[in-house]
Formats: C-alpha cells, structure tokens, sequence
C-alpha cells in the first residue's frame, strides 16, 4: 500500500480541521433560520416569543399548527399552483431554449455571435429591472391576475439557451451529420438527436429552474392578487394579513409543508443536483 | 450502385483555397480512396460529395445526373464517420433502424400512437424489422442488438456504423477515416472486413484516409490528395510504381523514398552529390532535377567494384529485413535502404559501405516535381561514377 492511498484515513491536520469548522459554521448559517422555522413550527405562539432559545417546544403544538396550516387557508391549492406554474414555466422555457441553442451552437448564419453576445447581456438582466414595463405590458393586455402572467414572463431562459448551447456545442458535429445523411431534418435532429443527447444538460436545467421558480415570491406578489392563483411563497404570506395579524406558529408549519417537496425532491435526487451543479459551473 | 463524377470543384475558406478545381471520375462498383496529409482537402471532397458542405464552383453528378443542388438526404449516399456517430440514446436495432423509418415512413405514421392506425404502416414496419435484421446478420450484430452504443466496443461500434450505412442499400458509399479510432489490431481486421464488404455488396466506395497502408490495400483506384489537388489517380500498385509526382513518390512507402537533387550535364547524364548517373532524359540541360530510389532498390555493392560510398548511421532490425540508415557525402538527408539480415549480420554504425543502385528503378522527376522519363540503362561503373552506356 502506498501512502498515498486515498482510502486511507486522513489524518486530523491543523488545516482540516479549520477547513471543517469553517464549512460547518457556514452551515450553521444557512441552517439557522430553517431550524428556527421547524422549532417554532411546533411551539404554541406565547412559546415563540419568550426569548428562550429552545429547539424542541415545552409544549408540543405541532399538529395544531399543521391543522390550522392545512385548513386556514388553501394549502393545496397553492401547492398545486406552484407544481403547475413551475410545469409551465419550464415547458416553454425547454421548448424555446433547445432550438435557440441548437441554431447558435450548431449552424451557421449572419449574426450568431452577435445573436450570442445579446444572450449572454441578457444573462446580466435581472427580473426587478424589466418588472415594472412587464407589469405594465400585462396591465394594459387585461393579463394581471392570471397563469399567463406568472408563466409568460419566464418562458424564454437566457440562462437556458446559454446552459444548451455550451452542452450542445459539446456534441460532435460528425453526429449532427450522420443525422442529415440519415435523413433527419433540422426540426427532428432538435428533438429527437440533440435533446436525448443532453439529456444530463435538461435535468441539469430543471433543477435551477424549479427550485428558483418554486420560491419565487416577487413576480407573483407583483402580479397575482387573487388567493386562488397564488404559488407556494405568495401563499404562506395569507397567514400574516389574518385578521388575527401574524400567526407564526401556523405559518412556519405552512412554510415547512411548502418548502418540503424541494427538500425531498433534494434528497432522493442529491447526484443529480450536484451533477448539474457541477455540468453547469455556474450556480443559478 | 453508380458511377461518380466530380467536376472542377472548388471551395475557399477566407483566403485559403482548400479545393482547387478537383476532378475525379469514380466508376461504378469501384474501391476509391482519397489518400493524403491530413489538411489536404480530402475530408472536405467528401462533404462536398455527401451535400454536408457546398462548393463555391463545380458539379458533382451521381450517374451523371447533377446532384450539387439536392440536400444530403436526397442524394442516395450513405456515410459512415471516425467517430461512428451513433446516436447515443438508441439501442443498436434503433440506430441501424433510422434511416429506413425515416425514408419509408411519413410523418404522421412515425407518431407512437397515431402511427399504428395509419393504413400500411404494419407492413412497412415488418420490412423494416426483416432488413434490419438481415443486414444484423451479414455484420454478425444480431447478439448485440438490444445493447446502447455505449456498451460495445470500438470494433462492434464501427459495424453499427457500417450496418447504419449498408441497410437502405445507396447508391455511394461515403466513409470519413472510418478506422483511425481502432486499434492497430483492430483496424487490420476490419480492413480486411471492409474490403470483404465491398466486394460482396459491388457497391462504388470512396474512402477517405490519410493512412498509405488503408489505401493500398483496401482500394482499386486511389487518388493521391495534396493542398488542395489531386495529383494522381490510379491502381494502387501504379501509384508506388509510377508516381506521377514527386510529392506522391514521397508520400506513398514506407519508409520514405530516398531523393537525391542532382543537374542535368550537356551529356544528359545527372550529377547527383558524390557521384554521377549516366542516361538520356530529355530534360534540358542545366535543369535541376531529382532521382528518387525507394529503399528496396539500394543495396550493398558487390566488392571490388567501384560505387558510391556511404557510412552507416544506424540499423533497425525488424525481423524479417533490416532497414540501414546511412548518409551519403553531400546529401543533407540520411538514405535508408532495405537489406536481409544475413546481409546486414557484419555491419555496424560507422561502417564504410559502396551502394548498389538498382537504376531500373530509379524515378527521375523534372524541376517542377513531375515525372519524367529516364531511357533504360546499360550500367557500366567508372572509378566513382555510376554510369549508363
């Protein structure tokens, strides 16, 4: 066995173990407000406010805070919002995305850097800079307040086009043209030869999308005002505008019922997040 | 099968003319191989020839009918690519398959549903199945066909992309270096395989590939590639025999034909470095010109007769022959001959050796590289001089 064997135990050096306090302080970062939500999800209100740092609740109120979460407003409804939304959204975002990746990294025309330069400033656009023109936009067509306007705004993904192309450029031209041979034409080796081709870049894409979509809370706040439209983030905010004012027990429980298909979602499918992460070299 | 003909195509990329005005005419049932340096242009013939890329002026005619202005799919050629260009995602059935849906099914009859209710799609989809399966056959795919490209090896990729080629049964087949990827091995076999292939299908071929051995011995016509031009078609055994040009002379044997610079004398007789070659060639007197001896037609000179003198730089024993590397006073390159080992057992580096010409192979070419023809000698040796009567 030479010393170099990684299967060997490492030994504890000065510099693992500041390497690991400092990953898992900032663990303890990113985790803090989460585990505040889940205790308080399951503490009774007068417990949440008693600037004790418990974790676990004196009293255990959880199930009637996820009772009130589930009954008080519609839940579901949200949730089956936000799976259709975030369908949606990728639906076209995959559809649009693929062709427009195919065309800049695969044919030749007038214009496809300068095409491409446009994409990627469009990578440096947030949403809040374009809002309120698209605000006004759906205003004026009578759109406010509906799927169109939660989907229609994000059905084209720079991000998207940008992350195909980079994948697709990867795939060698000599299958493009056996595919020509073959007698595929442009629109089938799109859908039928590239995309199963890419398929790690789709799911890859996916998971950015969805997770990004799923909690977004500032374009639905802008355009959506009725509770029954409302995605997941929008959703858990109704219980703060009760006429009780904010109920944080109830609330917290929502947002762990909300946010809970993500982590699941997370947790069966960690490779492939990390894949993706890794595939893309860029964090969304 | 069909007969190929390309008409003083050319093509530029920026300033750089990659085709110049090429012309090749391909007969009907024939082994073509466009052989040459990589960057000569080969590789760009045949996209030309496949539709994959346009030229900027010429034809190219399949049976004598223009096809320059149809898409690749239309022109009844198969490809088969260095990197066999499988599709990924598609079992072996499905990848040999593609061509024959795509060409024999429309559109709506492809649907995964719709498809099944289209009036005659059952029985196309039957003789798709049955082709398939015999062109499986001839490849000895049939054990494989449920397996992803992925999970075969390079030998058994390759036969994919040849069954893919073979199944609708073109006109032309086109292949694009089809073996740099094998290993050495591998690639004997399968050119033995290929060779096997086209004869049994008497289909015309044009391979393109920048490996001498491939072209010699798969091809029955081979077009010598270089910047651009075609400098010579012919037999293969023409081709090393006769090179029309200097360049194809150097390109075509392994190792590498040795040349010598030499002038033509008032006599007709070309001075060489350390030495002098008698003969009548019609070149004018004063040219530069150069004398090219492949390395099977040096030896040692018998002893006691006056020859020209080298001295031995290294011998590379490879078993069945001996190649000897010598340089010859005045010649800046080192010659490399061909010996038996039993003639080579008593020499070492640094030995002093006469040459034995054999001048009945010498290939004379003029000061434009191009060959010219040297009257067949009478050989006759003056102290030093090798001389023609």
């Amino acid at each position: 066995m030479s010393r170099s064997t990684p299967l060997r135990p490492k030994r504890w050096t000065f510099g693992r173990i500041t390497r690991l306090l400092v990953l898992s302080a900032g663990a303890m970062i990113m985790l803090a407000p989460f585990i505040w939500g889940f205790s308080a999800s399951l503490k009774p209100p007068a417990e949440i406010w008693s600037g004790s740092i418990l974790l676990w609740p004196e009293t255990f109120y959880g199930i009637e805070n996820y009772t009130q979460a589930l009954t008080r407003a519609p839940l579901w409804l949200f949730l089956i919002n936000g799976v259709l939304v975030c369908i949606g959204i990728l639906f076209f975002q995959v559809l649009f995305a693929v062709p427009c990746a195919y065309a800049l990294s695969k044919t030749r025309f007038a214009g496809r850097t300068a095409i491409f330069a446009m994409v990627l400033i469009g990578l440096l656009i947030p949403i809040h800079v374009t809002a309120i023109p698209l605000y006004i936009a759906f205003a004026n067509l009578g759109l406010l307040n509906t799927y169109t306007a939660l989907i229609a705004p994000f059905a084209i993904s720079v991000f998207g086009i940008f992350l195909f192309r980079q994948f697709f450029a990867a795939i060698p031209d000599e299958l493009i043209a056996a595919a020509r041979v073959d007698g595929f034409s442009e629109w089938t080796i799109v859908w039928r030869v590239v995309l199963p081709a890419a398929w790690p870049a789709v799911t890859a894409f996916a998971i950015f999308s969805v997770t990004s979509h799923w909690n977004d809370l500032f374009w639905p706040f802008i355009v959506i005002q009725s509770t029954e439209l409302a995605p997941p983030p929008l959703g858990v905010l109704y219980f703060r505008r009760d006429e009780s004012g904010v109920d944080f027990g109830p609330m917290m429980a929502a947002t762990m019922i909300v946010t809970a298909p993500l982590v699941v979602a997370f947790l069966l499918a960690q490779r492939r997040f990390i894949d993706g992460i890794t595939l893309s070299g860029l964090k969304g | 099968m069909a007969s190929l003909d390309i008409v003083s195509l050319s093509k530029t990329l920026g300033t750089h003319a990659i085709l110049k005005s090429v012309s090749l005419n391909v007969p009907d049932g024939a082994f073509m191989t466009l052989v040459g340096p990589s960057g000569c242009g080969k590789s760009t013939l045949l996209k030309i020839i496949s539709g994959l890329e346009l030229q900027d002026d010429g034809d190219v005619r399949i049976d004598g009918m223009s096809v320059s202005h149809l898409h690749p799919k239309l022109r009844d050629i198969a490809m088969v690519f260095q990197s066999y260009a499988l599709y990924p995602h598609m079992t072996v059935y499905e990848n040999i398959a593609v061509p024959l849906v795509l060409r024999r099914l429309a559109l709506m009859a492809r649907m995964p549903l719709l498809g099944k209710l289209m009036p005659g799609t059952a029985a196309v989809r039957q003789k798709i199945d049955s082709d398939v399966r015999t062109t499986a056959d001839m490849l000895e795919l049939t054990q494989l066909l449920t397996r992803k490209p992925v999970q075969l090896s390079g030998g058994q990729r390759q036969r994919v992309a040849l069954g893919r080629a073979m199944v609708r049964d073109p006109k032309i087949f086109l292949m694009d270096e089809p073996l740099s990827n094998l290993d050495a091995k591998l690639r004997v076999h399968m050119r033995a395989e290929i060779a096997r292939l086209h004869k049994r299908l008497g289909a015309t071929f044009v391979y393109v590939t920048h490996d001498q051995i491939e072209a010699m011995t798969m091809s029955t016509h081979v077009a010598v590639m270089m910047e651009g031009e075609i400098l010579q078609v012919d037999s293969p055994q023409r081709i090393y025999a006769e090179p029309a040009d200097i360049r194809v002379a150097e390109f075509i044997g392994s190792p590498k034909i040795n040349v010598l610079p030499g002038r033509v004398r008032e006599d007709g007789a070309l001075a060489v470095p350390g030495f002098t070659i008698a003969g009548r060639t019609q070149l004018p007197t004063g040219s530069q010109a150069s004398v090219g001896f492949r390395p099977e037609h040096i030896t040692l000179a018998q002893k006691g007769v006056a020859a020209p003198s080298a001295t031995i730089i290294n011998l590379e024993h490879t078993g069945p022959e001996v190649f000897v590397h010598a340089s010859l006073e005045g010649l800046g390159a080192p010659l490399t001959f061909k010996l038996e080992p039993h003639q080579a057992m008593h020499l070492a580096s640094g030995d002093q050796v006469g040459l034995g010409l054999s001048l009945g192979h010498a290939h004379l070419f003029d000061a434009q590289g191009k060959r010219a023809p040297f009257m067949q000698p009478v050989s006759e040796v003056v102290a030093g001089e090798v001389r023609y009567g």
